[in-house]
């Protein structure tokens, strides 16, 4: 007689393990790719008398843990838990295993240990081989290979976990499929559809940030958010950032592949509740719970309506702040056509258009509604949402079609004027759309105002941005009011250049060259007769100009061409460390000059020996000479305005 | 003893097994007919323990089925459509049988490839559906069960292949003692092995007797009046409990549900001139017993 307290079934394990044999042979082959190319990269290096440290070994440990195992383990285990699990979809083959005097219990323990075998397999193929080569190659044995190890293992049982609950919630192949990709990837379409489609209506905001939605889709978080080589930890934020920041940052390292293992363990204890739970008799369904088959037509639609509508809003209205009735109509037309077609996918049958399906359609008809609703309002203010001061690292903003970063830490004021703009423009909102549906075709008025706000404490890091497209006019500049004359003025805050020339914490100035660039012509004209050996002496000059307000935008013609004379300055970044390499980061510096900068102007003339009207006159002459077709279109008198 | 008591089964609202009970002897043979759709397959499955009944119960020797490793040890079954591993060889499916099944004999299973001449290391996926059906047979009895569960089995297989197979099983009853339970269409290869019948429709059990006493009290009657008397006498009507009535001449054919000597002592008043009494096969008795429960032949002119 058998054990009664066994959970494992010896028989089954090894046929399962025999069955599959092609599977874990074909992933332990590939796997093994990965000591060949440690080796030939040694052998690439060692040809360049370099050597592989055991620091850069521990980082191509940590950077494997967080790209190729959650990439491997997501395609791996949808394709083993569909094997493993698809005796549950047939009757000839469900019958079978129940009838065998194997408990249920059993069956699951047995498959689930399987499932996680045959994933984890090829692992003790190919770990030891690359143990030896890197022992080979003198790169020592890092500490990193325990935290590889963790990583496979807690992202193996993870995503094995997630199709095992896919299979058990559904009764067919298909429907595990789809459930698998929507539990994965749930995340995603709310940041890409919902999210997106949300922001289709607010200012300046393309996407949202959705930082704790993003925990829902397990493989784009680590691909995006877990980055094992960064050195923060938790305790770098403790007294000084939120407690929240703390979090944060230990998700985005060991921290959230541990609590995903976790997860995927209580995926696992649901997967065998549910299985006790299902019925024999479902093998084929779509939804292995009669009471889930609601849910599923209502996600599916729902995700599948959005989807649609976002699509053909998209290709057939191709604007940026769209009318919410319009989207309202193209979002109800859409949701019925995904409701019925999803109906029909998970009931098997064209006869789907009920009495009693009217219900649930209206159910989401009113659900599109709200959305809607609640988008075209922006009833979460996100128009007026930023990362908080503490969480950015940095902020860039493009100016005279040219970014420039300025730094959080010694900038804080300046950002705090970011925000504050920010707000101005969303309380203008109304008055923005307006004007550029009023004046749509109108190009020549369009000025993009562009924040880039970086939150880099997180691991890999994050942007948020803002993108603004005002439709500006002269006249506008008589109201001080206007969103034009704000703008200006927000522009010519010398506390702003100063921080822009900053440049940057911990950069230096290398060296810095003037030269001529032309609005919309490729052909910048690059002197180098005016390599100043003096960079300092211009940087020096500049910034007197910048502190005697001489440093300011007066026109809007300022904003939409470049001025002709720019200077250059090439930077010396700090020493960083990438995969055990010390690397010099490099950076640059763009700021245009005008005719006020008269210190500026001096300097230029000192080297250059010419004025300023004829520089001028010389970049013109080249510009005349290699000018395109489509510079003629837009013509301006620069002296006006430089 | 297999004991299926009031055992109900739905599937989204509808009422596969409506209350059936019935009772399977042990070392007997039992034929389950009925109708297609009679609910036959679904009885079978809920007794393997693929279904979970809605109500009611099974048990097995005195021991509810449900998820019970111990009694599916003893038990081997052999369904309509067999599943066995994709690629695998009969060996490898042995393999896993000797396994999971305690009492698996390695002598038996040898001894019966001289019944089932069968390459062994042959993939089961490559043999003919009789083939397959062969090999099943030969794994199921390999398991030395006490209890063997039997839908449609012999369908697929050669007359030959039948005989050997019905005569494996009937050894196995009579030197082990072991219990089948058979559903079958094929009445008159069920006729010669059953010793019990229970007889199903819609979900429920019309019957359920031994053959020998189900073949007793169900009887054809060749009755013949004399002159003058062209339809039964009404009295004789309400007397007799007819499943079938039919008349040739004036010879009244008469299906009824009585032993002969019954029925002779019911027609004796009647001075009937001819009485003859014919015992019924069982594919009779189903037509018949069915044709109670509107489940007649139709006379259909295409």
């Amino acid at each position: 007689m058998k054990s009664k307290k066994s959970f494992f079934e010896k028989s089954l394990f090894k046929a399962n393990i025999k069955r599959y044999w092609l599977i874990w042979t074909v992933l332990s082959v590939l796997m093994c790719l990965v000591p060949a190319f440690v080796f030939s990269q040694s052998r690439l290096e060692l040809a360049h008398g370099n050597m592989i440290s055991p620091k850069e070994i521990a980082y191509m440990y940590k950077a494997l843990a967080v790209v190729a195992v959650p990439i491997t383990a997501f395609f791996a285990s949808a394709l083993v838990g569909g094997l493993l699990w698809n005796y549950l979809y047939t009757q000839r083959s469900v019958g079978f295993f129940h009838t065998i005097p194997v408990s249920r219990n059993k069956l699951f323990v047995t498959n689930y240990l399987s499932g996680l075998a045959i994933l984890l397999i090829p692992y003790l193929f190919a770990a030891p081989i690359t143990m030896l080569v890197v022992l080979g190659i003198g790169a020592g044995v890092p500490s990193a290979t325990f935290e590889l190890m963790f990583c496979v293992l807690c992202e193996t049982i993870l995503f094995f976990s997630i199709a095992t609950v896919s299979a058990h919630i559904t009764g067919n192949i298909f429907g595990m499929g789809a459930l698998y990709l929507t539990i994965n990837f749930l995340s995603t379409f709310l940041t890409y559809v919902a999210s997106r489609t949300y922001c289709r209506f607010v200012l300046g905001v393309y996407n949202a940030d959705l930082v704790w939605t993003d925990f829902l889709s397990p493989l784009t978080y680590i691909l995006s958010r877990v980055d094992l080589t960064n050195g923060d930890s938790a305790a770098d934020y403790i007294g000084y950032y939120h407690f929240n920041s703390a979090v944060k940052s230990w998700m985005g390292g060991i921290g959230a592949i541990a609590v995903y293992g976790i997860i995927g363990l209580a995926l696992c204890f649901l997967s065998l509740y549910l299985y006790k739970k299902r019925k024999s008799e479902v093998a084929g369904d779509f939804s292995a719970f009669r009471i889930l088959r609601p849910a599923f037509i209502g996600l599916f639609s729902s995700v599948g309506g959005l989807t649609l509508a976002s699509l053909i809003v998209s290709i057939v209205f191709n604007s940026r702040e769209e009318d919410p009735w319009l989207f309202l109509v193209v979002s109800l037309i859409s949701a019925t056509l995904a409701y019925y077609v999803t109906k029909m996918i998970i009931e098997k049958s064209f006869f789907v258009f009920t009495k009693k399906s009217i219900k649930g359609l209206v159910a989401l008809w009113i659900i599109f509604s709200l959305f809607t609703i609640a988008a075209g309002n922006d009833i979460f203010k996100v128009a007026y949402s930023h990362p908080a001061l503490e969480e950015i690292d940095n902020l860039s903003f493009n100016f005279n079609a040219g970014y420039y970063d300025i730094d959080v830490k010694e900038n804080e004021e300046i950002i705090k004027e970011f925000f504050d703009f920010q707000n101005f423009l969303a309380d203008r909102a109304d008055e923005i759309k307006e004007r550029n549906r009023e004046y749509e075709n109108d190009y020549y008025h369009d000025f993009y105002f562009d924040i880039e706000y970086h939150v880099a404490k997180q691991s890999n890091s994050r942007f948020e941005n803002r993108d603004y497209r005002l439709k500006l006019f002269e006249e506008d500049l008589k109201d001080p009011d206007s969103i034009a004359s704000k703008l200006l003025e927000f522009l010519s805050n010398k506390e702003l250049y100063k921080a822009m020339m900053e440049c940057g914490q911990g950069y230096e100035i290398d060296s810095c060259n003037v030269y001529g660039s032309f609005y919309n012509n490729n052909n910048d004209y690059f002197d180098e007769t005016l390599w100043l050996t003096d960079a300092q002496e211009m940087y020096d000059a500049i910034m007197n100009d910048i502190e005697a307000g001489r440093v300011k935008v007066s026109s809007l013609n300022q904003l939409r061409i470049s001025p002709p004379i720019e200077v250059y300055f090439d930077l010396k970044g700090p020493v960083s460390e990438r995969m055990g390499r010390r690397y010099t980061e490099p950076g640059s510096l763009r700021i245009q000059i005008t005719k006020d900068m008269t210190e500026s102007l001096k300097v230029i003339e000192k080297y250059s020996k010419k004025s300023y009207d004829e520089l001028m006159k010389m970049y013109e002459d080249h510009y005349n000479e290699y000018s395109n077709e489509y510079s003629n279109d837009y013509s301006v008198d620069y002296s006006e305005d430089f | 003893m297999i004991v299926v008591k009031d055992l109900v089964k739905t599937f989204d609202g509808f009422r596969a097994l409506d209350g059936i009970s019935l009772t399977v002897p042990t070392g007997s043979v039992y034929g389950l007919v009925g109708p297609n759709g009679a609910g036959k397959s679904t009885l079978i499955r809920n007794i393997l323990g693929i279904y979970k009944e809605d109500g009611g119960s099974i048990t097995i020797d005195n021991i509810p089925a449900w998820e019970n490793e111990d009694v599916k040890a003893r038990l081997a079954s052999i369904p309509d459509d067999w599943f066995f591993f994709l690629n695998s060889t009969i060996k490898e499916m042995k393999d896993f049988y000797k396994g999971v099944y305690p009492n698996f004999s390695e002598e038996r299973y040898e001894k019966l490839k001289e019944a089932f001449p069968i390459d062994e290391k042959k993939q089961i996926r490559h043999l003919s559906k009789g083939m397959q059906k062969q090999v099943a047979f030969w794994l199921a009895l390999s398991t030395m069960p006490d209890y063997l569960i039997l839908d449609e089995p012999v369908d697929g297989l050669d007359p030959v292949m039948r005989r050997q197979v019905w005569s494996l099983m009937m050894n196995d009853v009579a030197e082990r003692g072991t219990t089948v339970l058979v559903s079958s269409h094929n009445l008159r290869e069920l006729e010669d092995v059953c010793d019990h019948v229970g007889i199903m429709n819609k979900g429920k059990l019309l019957l359920e007797r031994d053959l020998s006493s189900l073949q007793d009290n169900i009887i054809k009657l060749q009755v013949a009046f004399e002159e003058g008397v062209t339809e039964l006498p009404e009295a004789l009507n309400k007397e007799l409990s007819i499943l079938h009535l039919s008349k040739h001449g004036r010879v009244f054919t008469i299906i009824v549900h009585h032993s002969a000597k019954e029925a002779e002592e019911i027609l004796k008043p009647y001075n009937p001139i001819l009485v003859d009494a014919i015992p019924l096969t069982m594919e009779e008795i189903f037509v018949y017993e069915l044709g109670g429960e509107n489940y007649e032949v139709k006379e259909i002119i295409l």
